[in-house]
C-alpha cells in the first residue's frame, strides 16, 4: 500500500451501460487554538470518502459515503436506480478528454507529517505578540490541511493530486476607554517551513498592525453615511472582485435564460476599460487546483479584459449546454457534494498608476484597508474593518464603517484607477459559500483599487 | 477518569434542481463518533468519520490528555433523556413526486422565473453518553423546499428565494407560500425613505440574523468577561436597557421549537429555555461549564460545537417573547416592509446596524405581501432597534411549517 497516497490502491469496478466516476478524498486536519495564553484545544482529524456518480438517461444519480469497502455495490445500487424520468439535456461528457495523470506537489514537505509540538511553538511565538495592554482578549487558532484526491471515471480517467495549505489566525478584541475593535491578523501558505523562516517578518508586521488597530481604536469616529469616493486595499479589491463579479461569471446561474446569454454577450461593455479580471486555478495559493472535480485540468480564464466581458466560468455541463468551452471549475466542497461552478484564484489585473498617484487623486474620500466578510447578487456587500478618511491624497483619521454596497456593474464602471501591483493573499480558515456548499478554499486579490462613487453606511 | 462518547448521524436525500427541473438525485449517509476523557481536570478528544473502534479513539483520547488541556468542571450524570422531532420520511419517489408537483406549478404560473437549488429530507440524530450515566438522545428529520428564483433577463444571479421547512410538507400548502411571495415580487413599487415599519420573518436565516449578530458575539463569555463587550456592565445590573415588552431566550425546549434539549456538553436546564433579555433587562451571558470556572460566571449550559470539536460558548437556536397574536396586530392598519434577504450586513462596535436588504417587499395592514421594493440599506442602532423602535413579536410563525415568529421593530431605510 501506498503509504504516501492511498487512495492510489482503491481497485473499482464501474458498472456496464452507463457513465460513471467516483472521486475519492482523504484530507487530514489538524487544528490547535490558544486562548487568552492557555491551550485551548488540540484537534487531529483524518476523513476518507468517496462521491459516487452515475449518469443513466440524461440523469445524475449521487451518493456520498465514507464506506470505501461498498463503492462497487453503491455505484451498482445507483445504476439500477430510475426515479428520475429521462432528459436529452447535454452532460458535458461529448468530447471529454480523458486524463490519467499524478500531480503530487507536497511529497516533499507534508503539513499532516510535522509534528504538533512544532505546530505549537510556533503559535505560540506569535501569539507572544498579543500580549498588549490594549488587547484584552485573544484567541491563537492553528490550522492545517492535507487533502488526497483521486477522480476516476468509466471513460478510464485516473487523476490524482494533493493540496495543503497551513496558517495561523490570531483573533483579538482591543480597547482603549469605552471604545473596542475587534481584529484578526493571519498568516498562511503551503509549506509549514516557509512560515516557520519567516517567522520574524511576520512578528513585524503584526507588530505594525497592532499600533495600527491601537490608533483605531483610540480616535475612530462614525462614517458619514451616503456615497463616497473610495480606494481598497488589495486584500478587499480580491473581496469585490470575487463577490461582484466572480460569482456572476459562474454560467450554472444562466442555464434557462436565453434572454440573460443575450445581455452577456461576449464583447459587451461591463466595467471601465481600465479593468480586467481573471480566474486561474493552475497558480499555487488558496485557490489552486491542477484538475476540477470532474477530472478536467483547471485553466486561466479571462472574465473581463479592457472592461469588456471576454470569458466565464464552467463545469462540463454548463459549457455543453450554452455551447462554451470548459474551463474546469467544476469543484466541491469536500467528497459529500457534487462538484457545480466555483471561481479558484480570482484577481483584478495590474493597472498603471502607482499607490501614492492613486491617493493624490482623492481630495475627500475613505481607504478600506482591511475586510470582515463580503457577499454579492445584484448589489454586493463588503463589512470592513480598519477604514480611514483620506483628506486631500492624505491617509487622516480612522473611520468606522459597518458595510460598503454598491450595484455591480455601476461600481465596475465607476474604478477609474489601478495600482501597479497585484497582491493575493493566501486565505486560511474560511473560503467561499455557494448554496449549501462552504467553505471552499479560495484565493483573489488585485492591486489598490479607486472607485469614484461606493455607497458607505 | 471520566469517558463521553458522542456519536451522530446524517442521512439525506437532495433533489438537485437545475433549470427548473430535477437535475440529479444524491445520498448521503454519514456517521461521527468522538471520545472525550476528562481526567485530573485535563480533556483529550479522538474522533472518527465513519465505522469507528470506540476502544481506539478511547486509546487516542487518552494520548492527547498529554497536552493538559485544562477541563477543571465536574462531568453531567447520571441523566437520561429523549427527544424527538419525526417529520414524514419519503422514499426517492416519494421526494420525486411532491418536487415536480411544485415544479409544475411554478413553471406554469411564473414563466418568467426559473427555478434552481433543491429539495432535501434530513435525518439528524445524536447521543451523548458516559461512564457517569449521562445518556441523552435527539433526532429530527424534516424536508426543506428552497428554490432560488431567477427573473428572466434581469441579468442577476439571484433575483430571490423562496422556501420552506418543516416536518410534515404537502404541496397545496408550499404553493401557496411561494404564490404569495412571487406574486408581491412581480409588482415593483417605489422607493422608500426614512424612518419604517420593518418585519422581519423569523430570528433566524437570511432576514433576521444580522440583526442579532451583536447578541451571539458579545454575550459569550470570553468577549463579556474581557469588558470589550458592547454589553459590558449591563448584564445582571437590573437596568432595562431595551424595551420592557422586548424578551430574547436561547430555545432548549422541544415543546416549544425543533432544538435539542441539550447542549454539547450534556447540560440539561431548568427550565429548558434560558432568558438572555427578560423585560428590557440583560439577563445571561453564554457560558459552558469550561468557561464559567475559567472566567467565573455563571455557567448558562450554552456549550456549542461539532462532534470532533471541543465544546465552545456560544447561543444556539434564539426566540423572542411573544407580545401579539398575528402579524396584523402590530401593523396598527398600516403598511410596512418585509425583509426578505440580507445580503452580509454588519455592525459597528457601537451598536450600529447596517442591513443590506437585496429583497423586500412592501405589505398591506393585514400583513399580506403587496409589492416589491428596489434594494435599500436598512440601518438602526441596536438599543434602539430593540428599544423605543421596537414594536413586537408575534406567536404567528412566518409560515405553516416554521417554528419562528414575525419581529417588527423600526429602521431607517436608504436608497
Amino acid at each position: 500500500m501506498s503509504t504516501l497516497h492511498p487512495l492510489e490502491d482503491i481497485a473499482i469496478s464501474f458498472p456496464e451501460g452507463v457513465y460513471s466516476d467516483v472521486r475519492l478524498e482523504r484530507t487530514a486536519d489538524h487544528r490547535i487554538t490558544l486562548r487568552d495564553g492557555t491551550l485551548d484545544e488540540v484537534v487531529s482529524k483524518v476523513e476518507t470518502g468517496a462521491l459516487l456518480r452515475v449518469l443513466k438517461d440524461g440523469r445524475w444519480y449521487i451518493a456520498s459515503t465514507t464506506d470505501l469497502d461498498r463503492l462497487d455495490e453503491a455505484l451498482a445500487e445507483l445504476a439500477a436506480s430510475d426515479a428520475l424520468s429521462a432528459s436529452s439535456m447535454p452532460t458535458g461528457l461529448e468530447g471529454l478528454e480523458v486524463i490519467q495523470e499524478a500531480v503530487w506537489v507536497f511529497d516533499d514537505e507534508r503539513v499532516d507529517r510535522v509534528p504538533m509540538s512544532e505546530k505549537l511553538a510556533l503559535l505560540q511565538s506569535h501569539a507572544g505578540g498579543l500580549n498588549r495592554p490594549s488587547i484584552r482578549t485573544w484567541v491563537a487558532r492553528w490550522i492545517d490541511q492535507h487533502r488526497d484526491r483521486r477522480f476516476v471515471s468509466s471513460m478510464g480517467a485516473n487523476v490524482r493530486h494533493d493540496y495543503q495549505e497551513c496558517g495561523f489566525i490570531l483573533s483579538f478584541s482591543m480597547a482603549n476607554g469605552d471604545s473596542t475593535a475587534s481584529e484578526r491578523y493571519s498568516e498562511a501558505g503551503h509549506r509549514f517551513g516557509a512560515l516557520a523562516a519567516d517567522q520574524e517578518a511576520h512578528r513585524l508586521t503584526l507588530a505594525e498592525f497592532l499600533d495600527k488597530c491601537e490608533r483605531f481604536v483610540a480616535d475612530a469616529v462614525p462614517v458619514q453615511p451616503g456615497p463616497a469616493t473610495v480606494i481598497m486595499a488589495p486584500e478587499v479589491a480580491g473581496v469585490f472582485a470575487h463577490e461582484s463579479f466572480g460569482h456572476k461569471s459562474e454560467a450554472d446561474f444562466m442555464l434557462g435564460d436565453p434572454a440573460m446569454l443575450d445581455e452577456w454577450k461576449m464583447g459587451t461593455t461591463v466595467a471601465s476599460d481600465i479593468v480586467s479580471i481573471v480566474d486561474t486555478g493552475g497558480v499555487f495559493g488558496s485557490g489552486y487546483m491542477p484538475f476540477d472535480d470532474e477530472g478536467r485540468r483547471t485553466t486561466t480564464t479571462r472574465l473581463i479584459e479592457h472592461g469588456k466581458l471576454t470569458g466565464r466560468l464552467h463545469n462540463g455541463m454548463t459549457a455543453a449546454v450554452l455551447g462554451e468551452t470548459p474551463t474546469g471549475n467544476a469543484r466541491a466542497i469536500s467528497f459529500r457534494f457534487e462538484p457545480i461552478v466555483r471561481m479558484t484564484t480570482t484577481t483584478i489585473a495590474a493597472g498603471t498608476s502607482t499607490k501614492a498617484e492613486l491617493f493624490e487623486g482623492v481630495a475627500d474620500g475613505y481607504f478600506i484597508e482591511t475586510v470582515k466578510h463580503g457577499s454579492g447578487m445584484s448589489t454586493f456587500t463588503i463589512a470592513p474593518g480598519l477604514c480611514w478618511r483620506i483628506r486631500d491624497g492624505r491617509i487622516a483619521e480612522p473611520v468606522r464603517v459597518a458595510v460598503m454596497t454598491g450595484t455591480v456593474f455601476e461600481t465596475l464602471g465607476e474604478i477609474d484607477g489601478l495600482s501597479d501591483e497585484v497582491e493575493t493573499p493566501f486565505m486560511v480558515g474560511g473560503g467561499c459559500g455557494k448554496m449549501e456548499q462552504w467553505p471552499l478554499s479560495v484565493s483573489f486579490g488585485g492591486p489598490f483599487v479607486r472607485v469614484q462613487r461606493m455607497n458607505l453606511a | 477518569m471520566n469517558r463521553e462518547i458522542i456519536r451522530s448521524e446524517h442521512r439525506a436525500i437532495k433533489l438537485g434542481v437545475i433549470d427548473s427541473s430535477i437535475g440529479s438525485v444524491r445520498t448521503q449517509t454519514e456517521t461521527q463518533t468522538a471520545v472525550r476523557v476528562m481526567d485530573k481536570g485535563c480533556i483529550g478528544l479522538a474522533s472518527a468519520c465513519g465505522v469507528a473502534d470506540v476502544d481506539a479513539l478511547t486509546r487516542a483520547a487518552q494520548e492527547s490528555l498529554l497536552f493538559e488541556i485544562a477541563y477543571p468542571v465536574q462531568p453531567e450524570g447520571p441523566r437520561s433523556l429523549r427527544a424527538e422531532h419525526a417529520g414524514e420520511i419519503r422514499d426517492v419517489a416519494g421526494m420525486v413526486s411532491l418536487a415536480e408537483t411544485v415544479l409544475d406549478s411554478l413553471k406554469e404560473e411564473f414563466p418568467n422565473f426559473v427555478f434552481s437549488h433543491g429539495v432535501e429530507q434530513q435525518q439528524l440524530a445524536w447521543n451523548i453518553e458516559s461512564d457517569s450515566g449521562l445518556d441523552l438522545d435527539y433526532s429530527r428529520s424534516s424536508t426543506q423546499v428552497a428554490f432560488i428564483a431567477k427573473e428572466k433577463g434581469s441579468g442577476n444571479i439571484i433575483d430571490t428565494f423562496v422556501g420552506v421547512e418543516g416536518l410534515v410538507l404537502d404541496a397545496d400548502g408550499i404553493l401557496a407560500e411561494f404564490r404569495s411571495h412571487l406574486r408581491a415580487y412581480m409588482k415593483p413599487v417605489a422607493a422608500v425613505q426614512g424612518r419604517q415599519r420593518v418585519i422581519f420573518p423569523g430570528l433566524d436565516g437570511m432576514a433576521g440574523s444580522g440583526l442579532f449578530q451583536l447578541f451571539r458575539s458579545d454575550l459569550t463569555a470570553r468577549t463579556y468577561a474581557a469588558g470589550t463587550s458592547i454589553f459590558d456592565g449591563m448584564v445582571g445590573d437590573g437596568e432595562g436597557h431595551f424595551n420592557p415588552a422586548f424578551g430574547l431566550q436561547e430555545l432548549r425546549d422541544p415543546q416549544q421549537a425543533r432544538v435539542c434539549p441539550f447542549d454539547m456538553e450534556g447540560v440539561v436546564r431548568s427550565p429548558l429555555n434560558l432568558d438572555i433579555v427578560a423585560n428590557g433587562q440583560l439577563r445571561a451571558v453564554a457560558a459552558s461549564k469550561r468557561d464559567a470556572v475559567r472566567y467565573g460566571l455563571p455557567q448558562t449550559g450554552t456549550a456549542v460545537g461539532d462532534v470532533a470539536s471541543l465544546p465552545v460558548s456560544g447561543f444556539g437556536r434564539l426566540g423572542a417573547t411573544p407580545t401579539a397574536n398575528g402579524l396584523v396586530d402590530l401593523l396598527d392598519g398600516e403598511g410596512a416592509i418585509l425583509v426578505w434577504f440580507v445580503a452580509g450586513g454588519d455592525s459597528t462596535r457601537t451598536g450600529d446596524i447596517a442591513l443590506p436588504v437585496a429583497v423586500a417587499l412592501t405589505v398591506d395592514g393585514e400583513g399580506r405581501p403587496t409589492g416589491r421594493l428596489p434594494g435599500c440599506t436598512l440601518t438602526g442602532n441596536l438599543f434602539d432597534v430593540f428599544g423605543d423602535d421596537f414594536v413586537g413579536v408575534t406567536r404567528q410563525s412566518v409560515d405553516p411549517y416554521s417554528d419562528e415568529p414575525f419581529l417588527v421593530t423600526h429602521m431607517t431605510v436608504q436608497g
